[in-house]
Formats: structure tokens, sequence, C-alpha cells
């Protein structure tokens, strides 16, 4: 099982293609991180990965099939900022019923205590708007997620609390997870691969190379 | 150490920021953004505060500078070179003896040349001269003055900040993260700036959430979470496993670095 991009291309309107023919395959159960200087691309693989882009051309399998069009997607793209990511006036119960309702021990898994689902998004810390987030993206139905500069705001605790818990969650559900950083350190900590994104416009690279 | 002896060129004392803010349509609540601040900065000092975003380092550099939003309280006191700088003395000393440096190129005009933008509040007679001068220690060439934001790379523009905000009459400089995001040697040429400025004799406020860019230039690093200054560290102290860090956060923000032991403990700090 892996997610499996294939001769993918793409440019914004008026711009310079940012890849052409890019390659990439995620087994699943694995972490592979994506590096490279910003202004390279490697938010935009993310969404596009996410399925909140759509390539030019290439296709993207998910566990062999196609990213769906239209529903709940498979890959669930985790953003930087998270108080952008939620509603501001909805109550944290109904950010998280937007997506489903995850069980007590999800819950508890993920850091979410029962008292903050009573909280508007502005009473919560980034960090615990972000275990929403991950909560929320936690369907049953999640096969990959793409961690784009996931905890880059936070404070190293709070980074590595927040990446122990998902990399546990990732690994007993085998899921496939993406993590884009410009963080070194911290894809050398976390990281089972890493790709360079620059490689990803080699059409001859497919899979990422044991770092 | 610090000098000791020296009186401090910036003192403050139990300073508290608050803020009113509305959550849904109409619930007011006071919500506190530092409580109780007291910290020195001696001459040519460069004293280091981190903390993560939300933790009150940039109130604390817009509160000594007087730029608040206007639903701020502040309560305490903040001294200059022993008097208070109240309203008055700043609207004097800010951008000739106390200075900012940003953290987001976008406080630059978009519309007008970065030369205008540095010759902003210098003699009109030596402007020019004055901004060349700058322009060079910046290493930036001279038609650069000529350009707008949108023509330079960030990495320019995290100069043309410095050269609007560094004039030779400073002696405190306030840089609020001046290294984000940038490559390990846009980072070493920037701590290499701030390094020169308190070589000059200027006292330099780094705030930054990179504990490495502050150990590299200052000696003591203030350490702040959830709007408390919980601890002021040696520099020295962030080596090995932190034993020698005095306060346990200091201890366990330094142990969960990726680059150190990534440990998640230091659970009691999160509790909310």
């Amino acid at each position: 099982m892996a997610l499996i991009v294939r001769d993918l291309t793409f440019a914004y309107p008026g711009g310079e293609p940012l890849y052409k023919a890019a390659n990439l395959r995620i087994e699943s159960g694995t972490v592979v991180g994506l590096t490279g200087p910003s202004g390279t691309g490697k938010s935009t693989l993310g969404a596009l990965i996410a399925g909140d882009l759509r390539p030019r051309s290439g296709e993207i399998l998910v566990d062999g099939l196609p990213l769906p069009r239209r529903g709940f997607r498979p890959v669930q793209l985790i953003h930087q900022h998270p108080e952008h990511a939620v509603n501001p006036r909805w109550r944290m119960r109904s950010v998280l019923g937007e997506s489903h309702r995850p069980s007590p021990e999800t819950l508890e898994r993920v850091g979410i205590r029962r008292e903050w689902l009573d909280r508007w998004p502005e009473e919560l810390s980034g960090g615990e708007l972000q275990r929403f987030c991950i909560a929320r993206a936690l369907r049953a139905d999640t096969r990959y997620i793409v961690a784009d500069e996931m905890t880059t705001m936070f404070d190293a605790i709070t980074q590595a609390q927040i990446w122990h818990m998902l990399i546990d969650i990732v690994r007993d559900r085998e899921l496939g997870l993406l993590v884009i950083s410009h963080e070194q350190a911290l894809l050398d900590r976390i990281c089972d691969e890493q790709l360079p994104v620059d490689r990803l416009q080699n059409p001859h690279t497919l899979s990422p190379e044991k770092s | 150490m610090t000098t000791d002896m020296t009186p401090p060129l910036l003192s403050l004392e139990n300073l508290s920021v608050g803020f009113t803010r509305y959550a849904g349509a109409t619930r007011a609540r006071t919500v506190t953004g530092v409580t109780s601040l007291s910290l020195d900065i001696a001459p040519g000092e460069i004293l280091a505060v981190i903390g993560a975003s939300g933790s009150g380092k940039t109130l604390l550099a817009q509160a000594i500078l007087g730029i608040l939003p206007a639903n701020a309280t502040v309560s305490g006191r903040i001294l200059f070179d022993g008097t208070l700088l109240d309203e008055r003395r700043l609207r004097t000393l800010r951008g000739s003896e106390i200075s900012y440096i940003p953290q987001s190129v976008n406080n630059l005009d978009p519309l007008m040349t970065v030369g205008r933008q540095v010759r902003i509040g210098l003699d009109p007679r030596t402007a020019h001269e004055q901004q060349r001068a700058l322009f060079s220690r910046y290493g930036l060439a001279d038609d650069v003055g000529r350009r707008y934001p949108f023509q330079l790379s960030g990495g320019m523009l995290r100069r043309v900040l410095f050269a609007t905000s560094v004039r030779d009459t400073v002696r405190l400089v306030i840089a609020d993260e001046p290294t984000p995001g940038l490559h390990a040697d846009a980072v070493a040429e920037i701590l290499g700036h701030l390094r020169e400025l308190s070589e000059g004799g200027a006292s330099v406020l780094l705030i930054t959430h990179d504990i490495f860019a502050a150990i590299a230039v200052s000696r003591r690093v203030a350490v702040m979470h959830a709007g408390r200054l919980l601890t002021v560290e040696a520099a020295s102290g962030f080596t090995g496993h932190g034993d020698d860090l005095r306060h346990p956060f200091a201890r366990a923000l330094w142990r969960a670095l990726p680059q150190n032991e990534f440990s998640p403990e230091g659970e009691q700090w999160h509790s909310s």
C-alpha cells in the first residue's frame, strides 16, 4: 500500500511550471520528509497530494485508487497556522464534528481534554488548536497525512509532544506521513526517508532515497 | 557575566500588559499578555528573550517602544538611563536612541523606494551621505536605493530593515525575530550585525524563538512562557543535557529540541 505520484505537472496561472513529471512514493506506515529552500514548491506539492489543488497532468494514486474529486479525502493536510484552519465562530466540538466524532480514546491520545470541546478557538493556544486539527484529520478512512510546517510556530516542548503523539498513531494505524519542514534537525529526527523537492523534477526518481 | 557595577541602560520593573478582548460577539474579558516582568539590560549587552509565539515577547518589545495597540493596558515602570521612559521622552528617543528592527519585511512601505525609506528621520542635508554609509555597512549596492521592496530578495530586505533602523545615535536596539526561516548563512550574517552593534556600545534586545541564535550572540537568555518571565539563564548553560540550567522549564525546552533528546517531557508547563 502506497501513495504514488506519477508524472505530475503543475504551474500557477501565468507562472513557470513547478514540476515537470514529478514522481514520489510514500509507503504506508512510513514517514517521508520533503526538503528544499522556500519557494521551490514543497507546500504546493502537499496541497496537490491532499487534493486542494489539481495537477495539470499526471496521476495521484492512493492505495491504488485515484484521489477522489469529491467527498472525504483519504489524504489530509495539516497546516502551519491552526488558527486559520478552524472556524473562529464555532466551538471546538463543532470544529471536530465537521469531519467526524473521534472516540474518547483518540481524543485522549491526541491530548485533547474533554473540557476544551466547549471552548472557542480563541480560548485555546496554538498547540492545543493544532491537536484539534490532527484529531479532525484522523478519521477511520484517513490513509495519509501531509504535515506542512505543522509545529514551526510552537516551542520545542510542544513540538516534541505533538510529533511523538502523531508518529505513534501513524505507526499503529499504518498511515503514511509526508513532513514538510525547513528544520533539518527535526527531519533527521523523525523521518525514515528524505527527498529534496528538486529531485522530483527528475523523471527517473521513482522512490525517495534512503537518507 | 553582566557588568553588575554599571547602572543598567534599560530597566523593566513589574511590567504588565493586559488586553480587553471579545470572545464570541459580546463576552468581553481581560487577557493577560505580560505578567509582572522585571528585567535589566546593561549598556553594550546583547540580551536574548526566547519563548514560543504567544509567550508575550513581542508585547514586551511593543511596551518598551510605546507602540502597543489601543486596547492594551500597561502597568509597572520602564526606566531608560535611570529615568522614567514616558510617552514624551519616547517621542524624542524613538528612532534616534531606541530603535526597532521589526519582525516582518512587510513593515517596509511597498510604494516607496528603499533608499527613501532608509533616509526617513535623517538630517536632510546629510541624508544621502548617511544612507550610502548604511548601505555599505550592510552590503547593499548604491543602486539598490532606487528600487522598491518587491524588487529585492528576502535576504536583501532584511539588510534594508537594519539600515532603516540603525542610527549613529542608537543606544538600544530591539530586534524582533530577525532570523525567521532564513538559511544558516543569512542567520550568521544577521547575528554578526547584532554583535557589531553591541561592540559599538549599543545594547541589543534580541527577541527570538531560535535558542541557537540566542546563545550564539548573548550571554544571558531570558525565558518567557505564557506571559511570564520564568528565568534568566546563562547562555553557557544551554549545552549537553542542560544540567547547569537553573529553571526546569529551560531544561525541558533545551532537551525537547530535535538536536538534543527530542524529549516530550515538561508536561506540567502545558497545562492550562
